[in-house]
């Protein structure tokens, strides 16, 4: 028997009898993992409530060879984010981030990158100020995801040949995540979506966190285009509707 | 999927209850073989009583077995005030302590994104119908609702989204106090449960 400690948040928490919890985690040193909580309803002392989504933690656990579920043995909260939880929005968007990180990490799968830039993104919304931003904030999260899983969409160039996108060029964008596609590269009756330049000016803005100009911000039409292909990237590694999808349609964030 | 033997389907059904496993479940089986038939019919019977006769109540969505529950029907009840829980355990639970008498609502769930459950999932619609008194509806309008959701991130989410909907209703809303139980230690208290406490500390 290992006896492991790890930075980690919680991804989920499932009821498990009477009394215990079944947690999936995601460890900056050990990836996402799943423990089972034992007597966790009942037992304050050894999990308080750090036992809910959107907290850091140091988690203690224990590992058993050819046993799938570790055993956590203690928790302590080293971040909680009361920026978060005092808003709605906050707590939606949250939700999602969460949601994604666990629906594209993979248990055994390197993930301090994805552990930190979910630390970001939680730091960033408990801040005040950060509905002003949300939309660049999400987008710029789900990017970087997509980066660091190696299925971020090609904006730099086209995603078959890399050949570099000029001023003026008419861009065209993959239907199934690739990104930019050029039209030496488009198959014959390959469906592609033609990207304005604003969209593609936004989507390199959303991952690289420059200013982006008020305006580019404010063209509805290019801000839907860059959604539609961030959103058919992460189709590619995602394989269901994510639930919390739903609560950001309702506040109308999505 | 239901099979031809009875011990089976037994175990399989006894083993959809929460907290049931299949090795409770078939020592639940064979208890119920070894006992009498008259057990077996009175389980039996039981079980079909309540999913028959008990239903929500139409004005708080507690559990009844009339049209109205027996806090609704209490005219001693205060009116006025109304504590919004999760569940039905919850609203016992605060009517055990005997301090709270206005009425409840029962929300039966609370909204968990990451689950998926939204507000259309839950009585809340109920609860804005009593905010506007019709005809079917109690005649004192309501001046207070009290959130008592746990102190959960699915539980605020919950408590914010219904703060949204009441306060342009000009009704006053409140959220139970959270903090360091009564008899608990301070050095054993979990750093957010004492960080809440310090933040939400009240005048003397």
């Amino acid at each position: 028997m290992k006896h492991l400690q790890t930075r980690a948040f919680v991804l989920r928490t499932v009821d498990y009898g009477e009394r215990d919890t079944i947690v999936t985690l995601l460890g900056r040193d050990c990836g996402r993992f799943s423990a089972i909580a034992r007597s966790a309803k009942t037992s304050r002392r050894r999990f308080g409530g750090g036992l809910q989504p959107l907290r850091c933690l140091q988690a203690s656990y224990t590992t058993r060879p050819q046993r799938e579920l570790a055993t956590l043995t203690e928790v302590k909260v080293v971040v909680d984010y009361p920026g978060i939880e005092t808003d709605l929005e906050k707590i939606a968007l949250a939700c999602y981030a969460t949601e994604l990180v666990r629906e594209v990490c993979r248990e055994g799968d390197e993930a301090s990158a994805t552990f930190d830039l979910l630390e970001d993104f939680y730091g960033h919304l408990s801040r005040e100020s950060a509905l002003a931003q949300a939309e660049v904030t999400l987008r710029h999260f789900e990017l970087r995801l997509l980066e660091i899983h190696g299925a971020a969409p090609s904006l730099a160039g086209c995603a078959r040949c890399g050949l570099s996108t000029q001023a003026g060029d008419k861009y065209m964008c993959s239907r199934v995540g690739d990104g930019l596609i050029c039209s030496g590269c488009r198959h014959q009756g390959e469906a592609v979506g033609v990207l304005e330049p604003n969209a593609l000016y936004l989507l390199r803005g959303y991952l690289t966190l420059e200013p982006l100009a008020a305006a580019l911000l404010a063209d509805a039409s290019a801000r839907m285009q860059a959604r539609r292909v961030i959103e058919a990237s992460l189709a590619q590694i995602i394989e269901r509707e994510l639930r919390s999808r739903a609560m950001l349609t309702t506040l109308g964030l999505a | 999927m239901k099979t031809r033997d009875p011990i089976t389907n037994l175990i399989n059904a006894l083993s959809k209850f929460p907290g049931i496993g299949e090795r409770t479940a078939t020592r639940l089986a064979f208890f119920v073989l070894k006992e009498p038939v008259e057990f077996a019919n009175e389980l039996a019977s039981a079980l079909i009583e309540v999913k028959e006769k008990v239903g929500l109540c139409q004005r708080c969505c507690n559990l009844t077995e009339g049209d109205l529950c027996a806090i609704c029907r209490d005219t001693r009840r205060d009116p006025t005030t109304i504590c919004v829980v999760e569940s039905t355990p919850d609203l016992r639970a605060i009517e055990g302590t005997g301090d709270f008498r206005g009425t409840y609502h029962v929300l039966h769930g609370v909204i968990s994104p990451l689950e998926g459950v939204g507000p259309d999932d839950l009585h809340v619609r109920e609860l804005l119908d009593r905010m506007r008194p019709g005809p079917d509806q109690q005649a004192t309008p309501v001046t207070e609702v009290i959130v008592a959701t746990s102190p959960s991130v699915d539980g605020e989410a919950t408590a914010l989204y219904l703060l949204r909907l009441l306060r342009p209703l000009g009704v006053r809303v409140s959220r139970i106090a959270s903090g360091v139980p009564i008899g608990g230690e301070l050095e054993y208290t979990d750093r957010v449960t004492l960080s809440r406490a310090i933040a939400q500390r009240r005048d003397m």
